[in-house]
Parts: structure tokens; sequence; C-alpha cells
């Protein structure tokens, strides 16, 4: 006995010791998006696999006529945000409409979601990606919202018209845009002064001007380019920038494989190993914890990064539009978006309650993009608040690209990621991985649409 | 009168004999007809059709398999084998040693050194860590550009290296963390199995005028057998159900070098906007059937030998 008690004792020191060594590395942010290494990440961070029910506000939620079930993935810091907005929400509506959130990492919300439709046990509102809503549509498991859109008199012209549109699938409209999440250049505002720049690098030549600067100048590297995720976001990003597309509206055909897709997989592979610019073999989140500790003087990721880095002691730093690696403007960006879930029997109150906690949470925008996002209607855009989030805004001055919506985008475009992956060790050329990407992504899709028409 | 009075009691005794064992399996029979029973049959059958998980489920006959199994131009075929030979080196580069390292470590605690309870639970304390901290931990150490190790490699003059980048770097750090984690199970399964073994047969052997090395052979591991089958059938199944390191750390790249069957299956069946059920649940199959061969080998071979 005396043994076991001394055993468990150090075992409980050492865990101790260990979950200590490792707390600080978590504040990843949210790494948001449908991809797998997102996924990864968040269940990384998230407390495991549990979900949380919460009725955000001070309200007695028995006394109210509608009780709705939201489900979101949230369950990072940006959960407290939307819950700030909910609470006002149940406030307002005491003794008629009650929100219950439920939140979950991503991976379990799509595992779940699969199985509560299909049991018709659906929650009565959900945020999904927006490149998931076609899937899931094509599926029949969201309801349409054209008219209730048109009922509750939704201005649609108030949202950024590229984003408003994705939410439309064969045309009947499934979702409504809560955000939008592009990428963004993060900079280190101290090591660009002292290579003697003041402003960030708005094209490919001078972000490698002022990378070669830098290297001269400290001990930092000018940027990092990971191999991993999101390298394949930053390759979707030089895409645009190069006047190339990603797949064909049905999602059947990959367009990557072009001329401009191999430049823009090349430029990416050069700041490693022509500019020498970046280090090789940038591990899964090497990148970002060569710019926290102020050793690399450029950073390309996601909008959601912003939060993380403002927590970074010591770490001053800027924002600004991702430089353009081609001719042109475009970027990256994902997008959070209502929507209900299909229910065998339809109850329009509920419908309309839910539209109108909906139209609550967008007009109140700005609440949200603290959380560290970009809105998606003008009237918050162009607020004065949002303007005051100088990160957000800074990144929110580009131009977002949103893939197609299309079930199969997912089983063409995927493929490049592994491709990615090896242009940038050099195992394979630009030509060669984007080569085989396509005739991969190519397969998945047409057995996929075979599949589904069977 | 007397027999029939004594025979009752004996009666209702074997009734109640036979029930008590029933009641004490019962509950695991529940729930492994609930939680496993079921789910293989139903495995079994969605491995015959395609399914979304949304819809009905068509039936595809033996598609799914001829997919994997023999259509050779099939995507899937490529696939299925590449993430088979991932799997295939991590179970042969990670089970020498997870049997190994344990067993050494096994024979030195047992010798009672001093603060061998402390070395008890320095080495079986990672097992209790979730594999996300594992592996968060080791990315941590081992980046490239970053991490403790490369940095110490980096005083004595030394290239920096890719560690979670580059085969055969990715293999070694993967079986490296896993090491780590799970040496501690193993270690705790042979130290019992020690303890297990008569001092007197160490003595007799002395006696005879074996050595400590000849001691170890002629003694402990024969002692050991039971244990060591199963650990090593109970080491390869782990190895071959790998899937969180790969995962969190190299997301299975670079390309598909580290994409292990686990991660593949959950790939297909879980991600992306079309899920396929059917092919998942055919893989699962085929990687069940392989390891139930493994397995009856291991046992066949190590129960042969005296």
């Amino acid at each position: 006995m005396k043994k076991l008690t001394a055993l468990s004792a150090v075992t409980l020191g050492s865990l101790l010791l260990f979950t200590a060594c490792q707390e600080p590395e978590q504040p990843e942010g949210e790494g948001d998006n449908s991809t797998e290494a997102a996924e990864n990440e968040e269940a990384a961070e998230g407390n495991g696999e549990e979900s949380t029910e919460d009725t955000p506000g001070d309200v007695d939620v028995d006394a109210a006529e509608i009780v709705l079930d939201f489900w979101n993935g949230f369950t990072g810091p940006d959960g407290e945000d939307i819950n700030n907005i909910i609470a006002d929400f149940n406030e307002m509506h005491e003794g008629e409409i009650a929100v219950r959130t439920q939140t979950m990492p991503w991976e379990n919300f799509y595992d779940q979601f699969r199985t509560v439709v299909a049991n018709d046990e659906a929650p009565d509102i959900a945020i999904m990606h927006l490149d998931s809503i076609a899937g899931y549509a094509q599926n029949d498991t969201l309801t349409p919202l054209d008219d209730l859109v048109d009922d509750i008199g939704f201005e649609d012209d108030d949202f950024i018209e590229e984003v408003w549109q994705a939410g439309e699938f064969e045309g009947s409209r499934y979702g409504i845009p809560l955000d939008v999440h592009p990428l963004g250049l993060f900079y280190n505002i101290d090591l660009l002064e002292e290579a003697g720049y003041s402003e960030p690098p708005e094209t490919y030549d001078e972000l490698v001007e002022m990378s070669l600067a830098v290297q001269e100048e400290t001990d930092a590297y000018g940027i990092a380019m990971p191999v991993f995720w999101p390298s394949n976001m930053i390759f979707y990003t030089s895409l645009m920038s190069h006047g190339g597309e990603t797949v064909s509206e049905d999602g059947l055909t990959a367009l990557y494989n072009s001329p401009e897709g191999e430049e823009a997989l090349q430029k990416m592979v050069d700041l490693v190993y022509e500019h020498e610019v970046s280090p090789a073999d940038v591990q899964a989140d090497g990148e970002v914890t060569l710019f926290r500790q102020g050793n690399s003087a450029f950073h390309i990721n996601g909008i959601w990064m912003i939060a993380g880095f403002e927590d970074q002691e010591g770490l001053n730093f800027g924002s600004a539009p991702v430089p353009n690696f081609g001719d042109e403007e475009g970027v990256w960006a994902g997008s959070h978006n209502f929507v209900l879930p299909k229910q065998e029997e339809e109850d329009p109150e509920r419908q309309e309650a839910a539209m109108e906690f909906i139209e609550f949470v967008t007009e109140n925008g700005v609440d949200w993009a603290k959380a560290g996002q970009v809105p998606a209607s003008y009237s918050v855009l162009e607020s004065e608040e949002f303007q005051e989030l100088e990160h957000q805004y800074n990144i929110s001055q580009q131009e977002f690209i949103f893939p197609p919506t299309s079930p199969y985008y997912d089983d063409t475009w995927g493929p490049t990621g592994p491709a990615v992956d090896e242009a940038m060790l050099q195992q394979m050329t630009p030509d060669e991985a984007l080569e085989r990407a396509a005739r991969e992504g190519e397969a998945n899709a047409e057995q996929a649409a075979s599949e589904h028409s069977d | 009168m007397e027999s029939v009075n004594e025979t009752r009691p004996r009666k209702s005794k074997s009734w109640k004999e036979k029930l008590t064992p029933l009641l004490f399996i019962g509950p695991h029979l529940f729930f492994f007809l609930i939680f496993l029973a079921y789910p293989t049959i139903y495995g079994l059958v969605i491995s015959f059709h395609n399914w979304n998980f949304f819809g009905d489920m068509s039936f595809a006959g033996l598609e799914n398999y001829a997919n994997i199994l023999w259509v050779t131009d099939s995507l899937y075929f490529e696939y299925f084998w590449t993430a088979f030979r991932a799997t295939f080196i991590f179970v042969i580069l990670s089970v020498p040693p997870l049997i190994i390292i344990p067993l050494l470590i096994a024979v030195a605690i047992n010798a009672k050194p001093p603060g061998q309870n402390f070395f008890r639970a320095l080495f079986y304390a990672p097992s209790l860590l979730s594999v996300v901290t594992v592996v968060l931990i080791w990315i941590w150490l081992l980046d490239t550009n970053a991490g403790l190790v490369n940095y110490y490699i980096g005083t004595l003059g030394l290239d920096a290296i890719p560690w979670l980048t580059r085969t055969p770097w990715v293999w070694i750090s993967l079986v490296l963390m896993t090491i780590w984690w799970t040496i501690g199970t193993n270690m705790i399964l042979f130290l019992a199995g020690l303890g297990e073994i008569s001092d007197q047969l160490y003595e007799a052997a002395k006696i005879d005028g074996a050595n400590k090395i000849q001691q170890f052979f002629h003694v402990t591991l024969p002692g050991l057998k039971g244990p060591m089958a199963f650990v090593l059938v109970m080491t390869t199944l782990a190895s071959f159900n790998v899937m969180a390191q790969p995962q969190l750390a190299t997301g299975g790249g670079p390309g598909y070098e580290t994409r292990v069957l686990i991660l593949y299956i959950y790939e297909v069946g879980f991600t992306g906007g079309n899920p396929r059920a059917g092919l998942a649940a055919a893989m699962s199959v085929v990687l069940g059937m392989i390891l139930l061969c493994i397995s009856l080998v291991q046992f066949k071979l190590m129960s042969r030998e005296k």
C-alpha cells in the first residue's frame, strides 16, 4: 500500500509538471476551416470531445414560449463572444424566445449533425462552414431559406455580394453569412523598422526585398512558409492572384493544374529555395512559433490568429492584406453561415423565431468581429466601431474569393493539400504535384458524383 | 425421507450455482452485444453498400472490396495500399523497441535499485497523458527551426534535422513519441511477470554457474513467456491501430507518407462533403481480417515453443 501511495504521488507530481509545461502553447486561436488540419488543431486545443449546453443571459428558459436549439463549433474564446450576443437576445425576448446553445468541436459537430438530422432530432439553427453547405444541401438536410428571407425582409444587398451568393446552391438559398474569415499578412513592426521599412509589402517582389533586408539587418527570417496546412490556402491565394481558377462550377474538373497554378506554386517554393527568405522544413505550426518568438518578420495565416498574437507578450505586430503573388488581387476566404437544419415537420413559428435570431446576430456583427472575424454586412463593415478594430479592419481590405458552391469541391480540391506539401519540400516539381492532385481529385469527385446519382 | 431432505438444498444450490456466474457475466454480455457485436455486424453490412449516412443505402455487392483489393487502377487501391505500407512501416519500427525497452527497464527495476519506485512512476507517468498532450510536447521539442532538440544538435555544429517533415525522420519522430508515451504499460506487465518467477530458479542457475546474461536468457525470458505473448500481440494490434500521432504531428504528410490506415479510413468515412461509409467499412473489415491473422500466427508461434 505504501508503495502504491508513493507511486501515485510521484506520478501525480510529474503529471502536474507536464501540464504546466504545456499550457503556454495552447492559445492557438481558432483554427477555423473545414480542412483536416484545422480540425486537428481544434481538437488539440479544445478540452477534448465534450459538448456543452448553455442558455446565455439572465432568463428563465421554462417561461419562454419557444426554445430554440442552436448548434455551433465555437469552442475557443469566440464562444464567449457569441454567447454575449445571445444573452442580449434572450434578455430582449424574455418569455417569448430563448436560444439554447450546444457547443462542440467542429469535427464532432459535423459527425453528430449527420446523425441527428437523419433521426429527426435536428437543432433549430446551426452554424456551418460555407464550403460544407452544398454537400449538406444536396443530401436534403438543410431547409431552403428563400421564402423566409423574403418574409423577414432581409436586405441582401447589405451583404458582401460574393459571400451572399456563395450561400446559394442550385438556385436556392441555404446559408446566411455570419462573417468572413480571410487570410491576411501579419508582420513584425520592430523587425521591419530595423530593416528600414515602415509599411508592409504589397507585392511578391516587395515581400522578397523586405525579407532580404530583414535577414541582412537582424537574426530573424523574412517569412516562414509552412509545409503543411495552411500551405494550400496560401496556394489558393497565390493561384487567385495569378488569375487561375480552383475547380469548375460543377466541382468535377480540376482547373488548378494550369500554367497559372504552376507559377503560383513555384513562387511559394522559390521563397524557400531560390530567394532563401524562408527556412525549409517548417513543420505543423512551426511558422506560428517563429512569428510569436519574433524570429520571422512576416507571417501569412487566417484572421483567426489575431487574438493569439495580441496575447503574445513582446510581440509588436501589424496586419495587412496578403501581398499579391501575381498581378491580380484575391485572397482565400471562408465564412461561417447560419443554416436551418431540415425538420420532419416544419413549424413556421419556430422558423420565424429562428430568422429573428439570425437577423439580430448579423445586425450586431461588430460584437462578433471583436472575436477576430470580418463581418459579412456592409452596414457593419462601414461602421466606425468596426474600423476601430485595427487588425480586423486591415485584413478586411481585400478581394475575397470563395470556392465554388459545389458538393464536389472538397473532393477535387482536397488532394492539393499533400501535393503542395511535397512541392514545398521539393520532393516533386509544382507541375508534377498539381497534375497528381488533379488526377486524384477528379477521380474522387467522379466517384462521389456517380454514387450520388445511383 | 432423509435422502430427499438432503438432495433438495443441493438441487437448489446447483441451480443457483449455474445462475450466479451468468449474473456476473450478464452486464458485460449486454454491453458486448450493444457496443461490439452489433456495430461489428452492422459494419459488415455497410461494407456491402454505398452509403453517405443520409438517405438510403444502396447495395453495391463486392464493389467496395473490389476497389481496394483487386481493381488495381482504382484510386482507392492506390490509397489503401499506400496507407497499408505506412501502417506497416510504423509497426515494424515501433513493435521491437516497444518490447525490448520496457523489458530491460522492468528487469532493471526488478533488481530493486535505490529509488525503484521513483523510476517505476517516472516511466509509467507518460502513459497517463492523453495522446494530444504527448504529441504537442514532442512537436514543440522537435520543431525544425525553434525546437530544443535541434538547438542542441546545432550547438554540436550539426545541421538541423527535419524531424517532422521528411522521411525517414518523420518515422523516427513518430516512433520516438510513441515509445515515450507507451513503454510504461508494457513495463508494468513485464514487472508483474518478473514477480512470478521463483527466486529458486535463479539460485539454481547460479549454483550451476550461470552468469547474469545466461540467467536472463535461460531463466528470465522463458519465465516471461505468458506476459510476452500477451504484450507482443497487444502491442502489435495497438501499433496497427495508430492514428492520432500522425494525424496531429504530420497530418499524414509529407504527401501521403504517414497517412496510416486508420487515419485514411477516418478520412474516407467521416470527412469531406461526401463521406463513404461503405468503402470505409470495407477497409475496416479488411484491416480487421489482417489483424486477426497476424494475432493468430503470433499466438501459435508463442505457444508452440516450449
